[in-house]
């Protein structure tokens, strides 16, 4: 089994499973249901744990991507056990949706900036370009972000009957709402929605966002999909696997199938690739740039694929009847959980999952998986880890220790100061941190889908240059806005043209500022740091300035994006 | 709020990022020893045909080389010529006494995610650093950006710090001028206010000291570059192709001691890219194009910034090759052997390293001379990578501890 990677260049094992399983995983064969699964105990990881403010002000970020408010803190540091129901509270906000959508994204890296068509393929306007990549990008992370937030199990990522749909997909593609009375008004409106196209009830994996982006050729036969779906669901990266060199150049396109069936350098991938590729034909595409090609689904070419490939459906041995089995062999699977939970503490712990995560990852997925298998539930088992709550551990050498301080990533600040102070950066419809064509999404520390695929783990000049940037544009607009409208939440409804550095009301907004951005109450020497300061630049620069500079230069402080 | 902010590469070069052509005759030099090697990385992105330059293997029924081709030969390099790609020859005849061919690595992948990684970084993994910023973070000099991506692939889970993106439209041009968006005194004013205002907390971990320590760091080297951006003159031309526009900025961001490593990509002739799955042909014309510019962008260099001519070292690589033979759409499939062209300082010039075998995949090759040989070695990325490690005098990382450098390549 290849969840947990040390070693890319060897197919790690899992070796806390029973032998007979070992082995049967490890070959890419077929896996034993009858085979007990025997649990190891996480390795002890020990140290000095975050305050009850640290560690809800760390999971407010990852689960909703938003700073505590002070009434938020006002509850924690009364009792330590409102952690908990503030927890369950945000597990259900659109925050955490949000959230989700940018940890899916990361896994099937779908918001790219580019498909093979464009919005005039459909004869949109080129005004809705942004709104086009962008619904179709989102497609798939928000129907799994919608399924991590239900009641169901995760299995139902693989199986359900739907996907979401906001009004640009409902334009594009052939999707009727499950509502007939929750039409998607716009393209912020995303609502369950059908494919009525006779497509499978295979979740995510019947969503054209995915086969968009992982488009397939005629030399390819699926293959390249069938891969992305084994890393995406079991963690087996097939593509990372050592290809030899075939035996002999005697092979031409004519008897390239036979090929890959037999010659041993081959062999080892496609006997796992072809059979699950021949499942995928119904999203065949006879031409890659073709609208209607693209995006409906053909149910009369789901066969086509055995023929194609000569050899049966088949899911890492196990056959398919149909491409309708293809969810329920993948939830069968018993790699499915673990890769689940190693995606997400990857995400978490932002690090890469080690050898000695085993018994974590696998103990999480185990207690899940056997009691109502949610989402929900990995997520909280994760948060709840030592291995994300300990802030400084015994043994500084530890490889773990590596989550113990972390990065807003873009979309965290993106999401965090547009919840502070209303502020979005945009250019008519185009978000300019959610793209980088035109955008600043890498620049801040985000990803492509194409040539960067991992969020930024340490800060750079760009991304420093980016923040700073934004920060200013923020602070002077919630600024401005709050002496338009005589006062403003983050000014504690107050009009801040009113209000000087000598004033009681200065000291509350800093402090409130210091608890929501860092955590902690700023001391008397900082307060009168922070008035001089602002004295210097109101006299400048003018009052309104010198609020907008102090925000700004908050925003910027590295206690406020590292937590 | 809404910002306009688009605007084309072309007018970005003319009033953004502005870093000129030519040595700045005003600018504040980074703390950057000028004697230490440069790194310029050119990727020819989508796995270029070594049937069209590198393996002149004619007269195989199993190989399909470039229509109406032949050997062409500049000193000890042999290469396929053809009438429609003359650059070539005129870049090897300028410079091929400064380049060396390295043939035949095995990239041991087919897939385009897989051979990036593998030819940038060594490795398959997805959390992986490419060579360009490993030789950028570990810089005996203070390099203000050390490794600037104009474009292509980028690789740096333990080096991001270092590394610099200016953007797909050059949007860092528009964040730089503190004028867009406030004040220069005001922009001022807050870093200061900033720096001043930046504190450790009494219980943090060492990564959190790390991750405060760089970017710091970062911000110290904004304020600076920010000043560099306004020294500098604005480069005004309207021509050439965006590759050629991209290496003049790298050779302004080298030569003006900014960047220790600067990476780009050739998308290919008019953007067609070399991933010719269809009609092969246009392998040709990319080459031509490519070789054009590198031999105007050493001119320049040559001419201009002497100093760096001594001390640069470029990289021209691809993520893989392309299948020996032509589909039905008179294109090629992807290839796991591959070859890569270093040019400049530090590298055995007229040379070849390596060959491709009758079956146009990798011969053996002993690495201290570059012959091929029976008992020789099966070159990988990793070889690539610990050499250029090695002419950076950077210590080789994890994964290639072990792995010995081309000598046959190096001086």
């Amino acid at each position: 089994m290849n969840i947990v990677q040390t070693n890319p260049q060897r197919r790690t094992c899992w070796s806390l499973l029973a032998v007979s399983l070992f082995v049967g995983a490890c070959s890419g064969g077929q896996v034993d249901d009858e085979t007990a699964l025997e649990v190891q105990a996480p390795v002890p990881y020990e140290g000095a744990f975050r305050t009850p403010v640290q560690l809800a002000r760390r999971m407010s970020l990852d689960i909703r991507g938003e700073f505590m408010d002070v009434n938020e803190i006002d509850l924690v540091q009364q009792d330590s056990d409102n952690v908990d129901t503030l927890l369950d509270g945000w597990l259900q906000e659109d925050g955490h949706r949000s959230q989700l959508i940018d940890i899916f994204s990361s896994m099937l890296l779908t918001k790219v900036d580019e498909f093979n068509v464009t919005e005039a393929d459909f004869y949109l306007s080129e005004d809705l370009a942004y709104d086009f990549v962008r619904a179709i990008g989102e497609e798939s992370p928000r129907l799994m972000a919608h399924i991590a937030m239900s009641n169901g199990p995760w299995t139902d990522v693989v199986q359900v009957d739907y996907t979401m749909a906001n009004s640009v997909l409902s334009q594009i593609w052939n999707l009727e709402p499950i509502d007939i009375d929750a039409q998607p008004v716009d393209s912020n409106t995303w609502v369950q929605a059908r494919y009525a196209d006779g497509r499978p009830s295979l979740g995510v994996v019947a969503t054209n966002g995915i086969w968009w982006r992982y488009y397939t050729t005629p030399n390819n036969k699926s293959r390249a999909r069938a891969a992305f779906l084994t890393r995406l669901l079991v963690c087996d990266d097939i593509l990372s696997t050592a290809v030899t060199s075939p035996s002999s150049l005697q092979v031409d396109a004519n008897n390239i199938d036979d090929f890959v069936r037999t010659d041993p350098g081959c062999l080892s991938c496609h006997q796992t690739l072809d059979p699950l590729a021949a499942s995928l034909y119904g999203f065949w595409q006879h031409d890659m740039h073709d609208v209607v090609e693209l995006s409906i689904y053909h149910p009369e070419r789901e066969w086509d694929g055995e023929r194609d490939l000569q050899l049966d459906m088949a899911w890492y041995g196990k056959p398919i009847s149909a491409p309708a089995e293809l969810g329920e062999r993948i939830a069968e699977d018993e790699r499915f959980y673990p890769c689940a939970v190693s995606s997400l503490a990857e995400r978490l712990w932002r690090r890469p999952v080690l050898d000695i995560d085993e018994g974590r990852i696998e103990t999480i997925a185990h207690q899940v998986s056997s009691e109502n298998g949610r989402y929900r539930e990995i997520f909280k088992a994760l948060l709840k880890s030592p291995e994300y709550q300990i802030l400084i551990p015994m043994d500084s050498a530890d490889s773990r220790s590596a989550s113990t301080a972390k990065m807003m990533t873009a979309h965290q600040i993106q999401h965090s100061i547009q919840e502070l102070t209303g502020f979005e950066w945009t250019d008519s419809t185009l978000n300019l941190l959610d793209n980088d064509e035109w955008g600043y999404r890498m620049l801040l520390g985000g990803i492509d889908g194409r040539s960067t695929t991992q969020w930024l783990e340490a800060p750079s000049a760009t991304r420093q240059l980016t923040l700073k940037r934004l920060s200013q544009l923020a602070s002077e607009h919630v600024v401005s806005e709050a002496v338009e409208m005589n006062g403003h939440e983050l000014f504690l409804n107050q009009n801040p043209a009113n209000i000087g550095a000598g004033e009681e009301a200065f000291k509350d907004i800093v402090s409130s500022w210091r608890l929501r951005l860092m955590g902690e109450a700023p001391t008397q020497t900082e307060i009168e740091i922070l008035q001089s300061r602002f004295m210097q630049a109101e006299n400048s620069f003018g009052r309104e300035a010198a609020w907008t500079s102090m925000l700004s230069v908050f925003l910027r402080d590295t206690n406020t994006w590292l937590y | 709020m809404k910002i306009q902010m688009k605007m084309n590469r072309r007018t970005f070069l003319k009033g953004g990022l502005g870093l000129s052509l030519l040595p700045s005759m005003t600018s504040r030099r980074a703390m950057a020893n000028e004697d230490e090697r440069r790194f310029l990385f050119v990727f020819a992105e989508g796995g270029w045909d070594q049937c069209h330059i590198f393996a002149p293997l004619w007269n195989n029924p199993h190989i399909d080389m470039e229509h109406q081709s032949s050997l062409g030969q500049v000193g000890n390099i042999q290469y396929v010529d053809s009438a429609i790609k003359p650059a070539v020859g005129e870049f090897l005849r300028a410079y091929g006494s400064r380049t060396c061919f390295v043939h035949g690595i095995g990239v041991r992948s087919v897939a385009h995610d897989t051979c990036l990684r593998l030819i940038w970084a060594g490795t398959s993994n997805d959390r992986c650093n490419d060579w360009a910023s490993i030789i950028a973070s570990q810089s005996q000099s203070e390099y203000l950006l050390p490794h600037v991506v104009l474009s292509g692939p980028n690789y740096s889970s333990d080096y991001s710090s270092y590394v610099s993106r200016v953007g797909a439209n050059g949007q860092l041009g528009l964040l730089l001028p503190p004028e867009n968006f406030t004040s220069a005194s005001i922009d001022a004013f807050e870093d200061q206010w900033l720096s001043e205002l930046q504190r450790t907390p009494d219980a943090s971990s060492e990564r959190f000291r790390a991750l405060q320590e760089r970017a710091l760091i970062a911000e110290a080297n904004l304020q600076a570059i920010q000043n560099l951006d306004s020294t500098l003159n604005l480069l005004d031309s309207d021509e050439g192709n965006d590759l050629a526009l991209d290496i003049q900025r790298a050779i302004a961001l080298l030569g003006n001691n900014v960047s220790r490593c600067v990476s780009l990509k050739h998308e290919g002739f008019q953007g067609l890219g070399y991933d010719s799955h269809a009609a092969n042909d246009v392998q040709s014309r990319n080459l031509q194009e490519l070789f054009h510019e590198l031999r105007l962008a050493l001119q320049i260099v040559e001419t201009q910034y002497p100093l760096l001519y001594n001390n640069l070292t470029v990289v021209v690589l691809s993520e893989m090759g392309r299948f020996p033979q032509l589909n039905q759409r008179q294109g090629k499939t992807h290839w796991m052997h591959t070859s890569a062209m270093l040019i400049g300082a530090g590298v055995q010039g007229d040379h070849m390293v390596g060959a491709y075998n009758d079956d146009c995949m990798s011969s053996p090759v002993d690495l201290l001379t570059g012959e091929v040989t029976e008992n020789g070695v099966l070159m990988k990325p990793e070889h690539l990578g610990a050499t250029l490690l090695q002419l950076a005098d950077a210590n080789p990382i994890d994964h290639i501890q072990d792995v010995p450098p081309i000598l046959g390549a190096m001086l």
